[in-house]
This record gives C-alpha cells, structure tokens and sequence, in this order.
C-alpha cells in the first residue's frame, strides 16, 4: 500500500498546482467578444476614432438562400454609420472555410476586410492582398464578380469572396428593410 | 445520411488526416517498413481515434463549456487518450492475447500520435462543423469524424508502406536513404491525394 | 565551457530535432508555408521546452519513477496552454494562423523526448541550455525551410514581397506535397553537409 502513496501524492499536488495556474491565468488573459471586435475594427480603421454602437437583431433577417454560400455570425453598427459583419464563407480549397469581418459604409460598398480565422489549408491565408482586392465592391455585384478578383487562385480565394458576398447581401437587406 | 456520407468523404480523403492535414507523420514515417506493421498501426489508429472522439466530444461539450473551463481542454483531452490506451492495452493482454500480440505493441506509441489529439481538437472546432454544413457536430458527426479520419490514415498508410517496401532495395545516393527518400515518396502520395481537393461538396 | 559548446552543437547542428533526429515532423511540414509561421511555431515550442525542461528537471528528484510519464506530459499540457492565452490574447494573428497545431506541441516527440532523456537526469542549468539550444535548432530549420517554400510558392519573405507572385511563382511548393519534398530535401542536404563537418572534425583529432 506504502509504495501508491508518494506517486499519487506527487499527482495530485502537480494537478492542483497546475489547475490552479491555469485558472488564474485564463482570469487574466480572457479575450471578451468585444475585444475581438475591437481588435478587428483597429484594423480596418487605423487610427480612427470608431467605435461599436450597437449590435443588430438579426432575428428578422431571412438569410436560408445564401446557406450554401455562407453563414452570417453577427451584424454590428459603428459610431461611422459603417456596418461590420462577421461571416463564415463557404466551399474554399479542400472545402475549408474562411470568417472575416467585412466593413461595408452606407453606399453598400465594401470599406475593408479582415481575416479572423479559417479551416482547411494554410495556402490560401497568405495570398498577398487578397482581402485588399475586395475595396470597393458592391452590393449590387453578383457572386461572380465578387470572386473575379484574383487571377490564378480563383479556388483558393473563393471562401474569402462568399464571406463577403453574404456580408454585402445582409447589410443590403438590413438597410433596405 | 447524406452528412456521413459528406463526413467519410471529407475526413478519408479530402481532408485526409497524413498527407493533407500533416497529423500523425511520426508513425506514418516510423512504421510503414513493411505492409503487416502499417496495416496494425493503421487499425488500432483508427480504434482509438473513434473511441477518442465518443469520449471528449460529450466532455467538451457537457462538462467543460457548462462549468466555463474550455482552458482545460488540452490537459483533459491528453489525459483521456493516454488513460484510453493504456486502459485498452490492459484489456486486450488479458482477454485477447492473439489481438495484443498483433496490435499491442503499436498501442504505446499512440499517446503521442497527433492524429488522435488533433481530431479530438477538430470535432469541437466549428470550422470543422460548418465545412459539413452543420451548426455543430453532434455526437454520432463527432464519431463518424473520428472513424474515418482514422480510416483514411490506414489507406495512407497502408500506400506508403507498401511503396517504401518495393523501394527497400532501390540504389539510393546515402545521403537520400531512410527519411529523405521516404518523404519524397510522400510526396507522390500527397500529389495523388490532391485529386480529391478539386470534389466540391 | 566546453559541455556548453557540446549542448549547443548538439541542438543547433549535430542532434538538429528537426533535421537530424526528424522530431515533431508534424508542425514543420504543415506550418512551414510562410517564414514569419516558422518563427513564430518555433518560438512557442522553445518556450515550452525551456520551461518543462527546467520544472522536470527541479522535481526530477520528487517525481517517482513508476508515474514520469504522465506527470510529464501533465506539466507540457499546462505550458502548452499558458502559450496558447497568451498568444490568443497579446498576437491574435499568429495564434489565428497556427490553428490546431498549437494545442499539437503536447504530443510533439521532440519536449516530451528531451524531458525523458535529458531533463529528468541533468542538473536545471543545462536543462535549460538543452531546452533553448533544441529549441532554437527546431525554429532555425523551421525559419529557413519556410522562408525557401514562401519564396518559391509566393515570391515573398516574411510577408515582403520579392517580386511579382502573379507572374512567377510555384504554386506546388505551398502546397502539401511541395511540404513533403521541401522536407525530404533539406534533410538530405543537411545530412551531407553534416558528415562532411563530422569528418574533417575528426581529421583534426586525429592529427
């Protein structure tokens, strides 16, 4: 019996310990909703003074059409009049997905876009200004000509142009109705 | 039934978890000498990984995310998997000799086979769910992931091995022999796999 | 002097985890897309590596023989995830682009070899030494192997653009197959490279 005490003391007091540092430092570092929004919207604003005002109740918006292209993770409207939104785009390379935020200001045009993370392979994040290309689309643009932004890579970009084709059509649908 | 079917396909070979998700290289290196060996590794592989996924994905989802303790989730999981194997180890030595002599001697190497942690780490990913077209896995998902990843390891295994062992022979500059030209000869195998990126779901 | 010249030869050159002794494989052939996720996969396996060497090998005397094993991988797990938030909260887009391979340092062979084979029989200092110097020979072969495949699939390094991606770069080298053959290649070469030094090192003993 002697010989199970020591090695099960040593556990124990290993996984308090670390249990116990964990715990703490998970207090500490948490990362809220807000910062990561925060985060994105010093991104795409450098500098400027922009704020989050209010988050939209997207309850009443019916998006199932575009289902197959995207998914819409939340809608916020900034202190500019801008409206950022979070989503998930569809059927990249290997069948990854890509989330962004998208800023689209009040003409319904595409201010800036930035990743906030993606599955699948790790080819398609590096394209370099990928997300640069999409400035200046509209909502009026269809699908097609979204994805018409990088030549060669049409694959891999294709996730990233489907977020921000459901983005614009939401942002359309929330100011228009 | 149609998502399992989208779920086989993806997690055998679109998503297959050696050549295209580069999880579980070590003994995809290591043990694909001759057929026999990789075909055991590659089974008990993918026994785990199934009984991996039926464990931690209700963990997860019913114990860690309610009592706000995600933090834990890599502690937990490892512990899961190495307390699994070792469980699984002692079960076969005693109630089935024959299957512990075949398999039982690739079961210690797969606590640390990345494979097994990184599916349980990608079936509560939700990037995971909604390339499926889910809103979350769900456990019979979870499991259905966790068996045919582990399948679509024995395939890739099963290839390497037997092209490594028309190669045992082959004059080979020094330098190129062991790990070198085994990678090479991954590369084939991943430029095959490719094929399946290109199947849109 | 001389055992910590024979630490870090061992790690940089002559024991290489990533070249040599072909550890942790996993990270390095899917991480190594771009120089800059190299670094930063490298950096974050040091760290790890630094701190678990040290704690095992300060317990080394208070962990019993029979229970190594999982308090090892018990104490790599709570360094893995003090990396982890930390990263999520102060570099939110390296911890984007590594993904699932950061929970992945756990099962890396090269920490949990290290904590076996050196850690729990040497003193704290050349733990410590051990652990940086492996550490530091993982992120150099990782830099350097990125920084090959992002010039080549990308024309760029570190996300500076060399030339123009559009009108030549090869796409094959940024995807998983390019991995495989960037891998297999550098060991190759680094195999040659190291015999040669090995043999003219030991010409001068023999003299």
């Amino acid at each position: 019996m002697k010989q199970y005490v020591k090695p099960i003391t040593v556990m124990l007091s290993i996984i308090l310990l670390c249990g116990g540092l964990l715990a703490i430092l998970s207090d500490l570092l948490f990362v809220t909703q807000e910062e990561r929004i925060n985060r994105a919207i010093n991104k795409i604003y450098s500098g400027e003074d922009v704020k989050l005002e209010q988050t939209i109740d997207l309850s009443t918006v019916d998006m199932t059409e575009f289902n197959d292209l995207g998914v819409i993770k939340a809608c916020y409207k900034l202190s500019n009049d801008d409206y950022l939104v979070l989503s998930t785009g569809k059927k990249g390379y290997s069948n990854g997905t890509v989330t962004t935020y998208v800023a689209i200001d009040i003409n319904l045009k595409v201010r800036n876009v930035v990743e906030d993370s993606y599955t699948g392979q790790t080819l398609m994040a590096k394209l370099s200004g990928l997300y640069q290309s999409f400035i200046g689309k509209s909502a009026t643009q269809s699908q097609e000509d979204i994805s018409e932004i990088v030549t060669g890579a049409t694959k891999s970009a294709n996730a990233a142009s489907n977020s921000v084709y459901v983005a614009l059509q939401l942002v359309s649908l929330v100011i228009g109705g | 039934m149609g998502t399992l079917l989208l779920i086989a396909l993806t997690a055998t070979f679109i998503n297959n978890f050696v050549v295209v998700q580069f999880l579980g290289i070590c003994p995809f290196l290591g043990v694909s000498k001759d057929t026999k060996s990789a075909f055991g590794m590659g089974v008990a592989v993918t026994f785990i990984m199934t009984l991996t996924c039926l464990i931690t994905y209700p963990i997860y989802t019913s114990i860690l995310v309610p009592l706000g303790l995600e933090y834990l989730e890599i502690i937990v999981f490892i512990f899961v998997i190495a307390s699994l194997v070792q469980m699984i180890e002692s079960v076969l030595k005693k109630f089935s000799p024959t299957l512990y002599n075949s398999m039982g001697i690739y079961l210690p190497l797969i606590t640390t086979n990345c494979a097994v942690l990184g599916v349980a780490e990608l079936v509560i990913d939700v990037g995971t769910a909604e390339a499926l077209g889910l809103a979350s896995m769900g456990l019979l998902n979870s499991v259905a992931y966790g068996f045919f990843g582990g399948i679509g390891f024995l395939i890739s295994i099963v290839i390497m091995s037997g092209l490594r062992e028309k190669l045992k022979n082959a004059p080979f500059n020094k330098h190129l022999k062991g790990f070198p030209i085994a990678m090479i000869t991954a590369t084939f195998i991943a430029m095959a796999f490719y094929v399946f990126s290109m199947i849109s779901l | 002097m001389g055992k910590l010249k024979k630490i870090a030869s061992d790690g940089l050159i002559f024991s290489n985890p990533t070249l040599r002794l072909v550890l942790g494989t996993c990270p390095t052939l899917a991480l190594t897309t771009a120089a800059s996720n190299g670094i930063g996969m490298g950096l974050a396996v040091t760290f790890v590596l630094i701190c678990s060497n040290v704690l095992i090998s300060l317990l080394k005397n208070v962990i019993p023989n029979t229970v190594r094993i999982p308090a090892f991988i018990l104490i790599i797990a709570t360094f893995v995830t003090v990396v982890k938030l930390v990263m999520d909260k102060f570099l939110p887009d390296l911890y984007s682009s590594l993904g699932v391979y950061l929970p992945l340092i756990v099962v890396n062979c090269i920490i949990l070899g290290r904590a076996e084979s050196f850690a729990f029989k040497n003193p704290v200092f050349d733990s410590a030494l051990d652990g940086l110097f492996m550490g530091l020979g993982f992120t150099g072969a990782m830099t350097l192997m990125g920084a090959v495949r992002e010039i080549l699939s990308n024309g760029s390094i570190f996300d500076i653009s060399i030339w123009n991606a559009n009108s030549f770069s090869i796409g094959f080298f940024g995807s998983s197959a390019g991995a495989f053959l960037t891998y297999g290649l550098f060991i190759a070469i680094f195999n040659y490279v190291v015999n040669k030094i090995q043999k003219k090192l030991a010409k001068k003993e023999a003299k």
